[in-house]
């Protein structure tokens, strides 16, 4: 250790990112998530890597070659069902990590750049998730696809052109498989590590919030200690520690019997191989993306462009970004919001649920005035919020966490 | 707050768990198929039914025949007797004697590759496209099919089902196909039909995933493993957290 020492700080960095980083001690639930979405995230890695050996990114083989890995390669079902299961589990930590944020205000100043840094990484990963559900080069994967490319075909004037620039091709085809390929595997997962890497550096420099929303650093002893604090080892890594066997075993559960999470991880249609000259007759992306699919079919086409609907669907991610400034309750927390807070809350996720729901469902007239109610709500819940977290009656914030 | 909190899980987990309907176009109801994984002389029946009906036609292209002897637990002769009755090698993919061209002639499609077909319609759609075909002068077969309206398939397990006729019922003043009735017996009574096609959708579940047979093996094995992580690490979390507060 010595010897290291002299030549590289690695002492140093244990003990600041460790034994002297101070965590508050009233962590709940949903403080596990973070941790989880970086376990998620090795599971991801190392299973990818190993697909990758097998996999094969060309049009004529690509269907096969994942077969093959379910049949003919050693514990490469395993292997596959750990992806899939994990690019879904991904989402439900990182939705719960995001709704923590929501809950508790962990977006307000000072943690504005983490929460921002977050929102590029939820982007990033519903990029990684779009560009990997082509490869198995299935029915679903193909026209799933094509959905998503001709969002871009209705970008007004330059639209056609974007669309064939994004595919590489006049359809979806080998060509579009391979840059996915490579986007999927190199180049997405590498801007993914520099921003979790980020997104860990401010973490550390402000600190974590907590479910009572006031800073530990309020309170510190004679030796600057935060006296609400608990070093983050042992005791935040033993706690991570339990809350990942739990989570392993919920992982594993599903991964050995339900892989296909009830044709929502993987969807039956997906075990056809991709066929351009077949319109499959109802298509739905996986769980995670339906929320903003709902949105994208209850907005109607102006003069006949679904530019409209595809600007509403952007905007409903984007806005994420704004919410450090769009609250302005004096307290952070949901615990010493007021009574709107509350309610607003509720709608919206009412609304998100709600539109997730709608979005694995065909369309039809009911359902679709319902999404478009629902996604007045769920903008509702933002563009209001500068009004009503202002006049809100809030509880008084405790001096000590509770 | 405990109850807020858990009042949030419960929403998010009803919003996940809410179950789409991939089946079921029509009125009439589907069979349930019984899948028993590990009912291996199930699968062993299924297999052969498969090759004694099925194989002039259909493909099981991302199977091996290999792989089926392992599993099932055939020796090569008892494959060969049971399931390669168009020969071939050993390791080869299961594939059908049947030329495009002849089908294209024979039928105006290619029989599609059964290996996925479990994976892609379900089991229950499976067993009821078994045994959901009935008399249809209209067709050019004679026959037409209560789940795959207009199916270019043939019906040929008349000579095990016998035939039947489609029996309808008005439902919000349409007339709606909602059952079929045996007209004219086959080989098989109802009972002898329904277990033997349940055994073929058996085996063409396993041949969509043979894994499953691993999975379902193995599977027990790693929670008990971690079941017994969770209690190691939890009394390691409260002995370390025993002095806080």
């Amino acid at each position: 250790m010595r010897w290291t020492d002299d030549r590289f700080p690695l002492s140093d960095f244990l003990d600041k990112q460790l034994l002297s980083y101070y965590a508050p001690k009233n962590f709940n639930f949903w403080y596990f998530m973070g941790a989880l979405s970086l376990l998620v995230l090795v599971i991801q890695l190392a299973s990818g890597i190993f697909l990758t050996m097998n996999y094969k990114p060309d049009a004529e083989k690509a269907f096969a070659s994942v077969e093959s890995i379910m049949r003919d390669v050693d514990f490469g079902w395993l292997i596959r069902y750990m992806h899939s299961t994990g690019a879904s589990a991904f989402f439900v930590v990182v939705y719960l990590h995001i709704f923590r944020g929501l809950i508790y205000g962990s977006y307000r100043k000072p943690r504005e750049l983490l929460w921002i840094i977050g929102m590029i990484i939820y982007l990033l990963l519903m990029a990684e998730a779009f560009f990997g559900y082509l490869l198995p080069w299935g029915q679903m994967s193909l026209w799933g696809g094509q959905v998503i490319v001709n969002l871009f075909a209705a970008v007004p004037y330059i639209g056609s052109d974007l669309a064939l620039w994004v595919r590489g091709d006049f359809v979806i085809s080998d060509v579009t498989l391979n840059r996915f390929f490579a986007l999927h595997v190199a180049a997405i997962p590498l801007v993914l590590l520099l921003f979790v890497f980020l997104h860990l550096v401010a973490l550390r420099h402000v600190g974590s919030n907590n479910p009572d929303g006031i800073e530990i650093k309020d309170n510190t002893n004679e030796h600057g200690i935060p006296i609400d604090g608990v070093p983050f080892h042992p005791y935040m890594t033993v706690k991570d520690l339990f809350a990942t066997m739990v989570f392993l075993f919920i992982f594993a559960f599903v991964m050995f019997y339900a892989p296909t999470g009830g044709g929502y991880f993987i969807e039956p249609p997906n075990y056809e191989e991709a066929n351009p000259l077949k319109t499959p007759e109802h298509i739905a992306p996986v769980w995670y993306f339906t929320p903003f699919y709902a949105m994208l079919r209850a907005i109607p086409s102006i003069a006949g462009s679904q530019f409209p609907s595809v600007l509403v669907m952007f905007a409903a991610i984007l806005i994420w970004f704004f919410l450090p400034w769009l609250d302005k309750s004096p307290v952070r927390s949901i615990r010493y919001k007021g009574p709107l807070a509350r309610i607003a809350l509720a709608i919206f996720v009412v609304s998100f649920i709600g539109l997730g729901i709608l979005g694995t469902l065909p369309p039809s007239a009911l359902y679709t005035s319902i999404a478009q109610l629902l996604t007045f709500l769920y903008f509702a819940f933002f563009v209001t919020m500068p009004v009503y977290s202002r006049i809100d009656k809030t509880l008084p914030l405790p001096t000590r966490l509770r | 707050m405990k109850h807020f909190h858990s009042c949030w899980c419960c929403l998010l987990l009803l919003g996940l768990s809410w179950s789409p309907l991939w089946a079921a176009e029509t009125g009439y109801r589907l069979d349930r198929a019984q899948i028993r994984i590990t009912d291996i002389e199930s699968l062993r029946r299924g297999a052969n039914i498969f090759a004694t009906n099925c194989l002039s036609c259909h493909s099981l292209g991302y199977m091996r025949y290999n792989r089926i002897g392992k599993d099932l637990g055939w020796t090569n002769d008892e494959l060969r007797q049971n399931v390669m009755l168009y020969g071939g090698g050993i390791y080869d993919p299961i594939i059908t004697p049947l030329a495009e061209d002849a089908a294209l002639d024979a039928y105006g499609v290619v029989p599609p590759d059964l290996t996925l077909r479990a994976r892609l319609r379900s089991p229950d759609w499976l067993l009821s496209y078994l045994k959901g075909f009935y008399r249809d002068a209209d067709r050019p077969s004679g026959f037409n099919n209560a789940i795959f309206a207009d199916t270019a398939m043939p019906n040929i397990l008349t000579s095990l089902q016998g035939i039947q006729e489609p029996v309808y019922t008005e439902i919000h003043g349409e007339q709606q196909l909602t059952g079929l009735k045996t007209v004219i017996p086959g080989t098989l009574n109802r009972k002898e039909f329904h277990n033997q096609m349940s055994d073929l959708v058996n085996f063409m579940d396993y041949v969509s995933e043979p894994a499953k047979l691993q999975r379902v093996r193995l599977g027990w094995k790693v929670l008990l493993f971690l079941f017994v992580l969770i209690i190691l690490s939890y009394l390691v979390k409260r002995e370390y957290w025993k002095d806080i507060k």
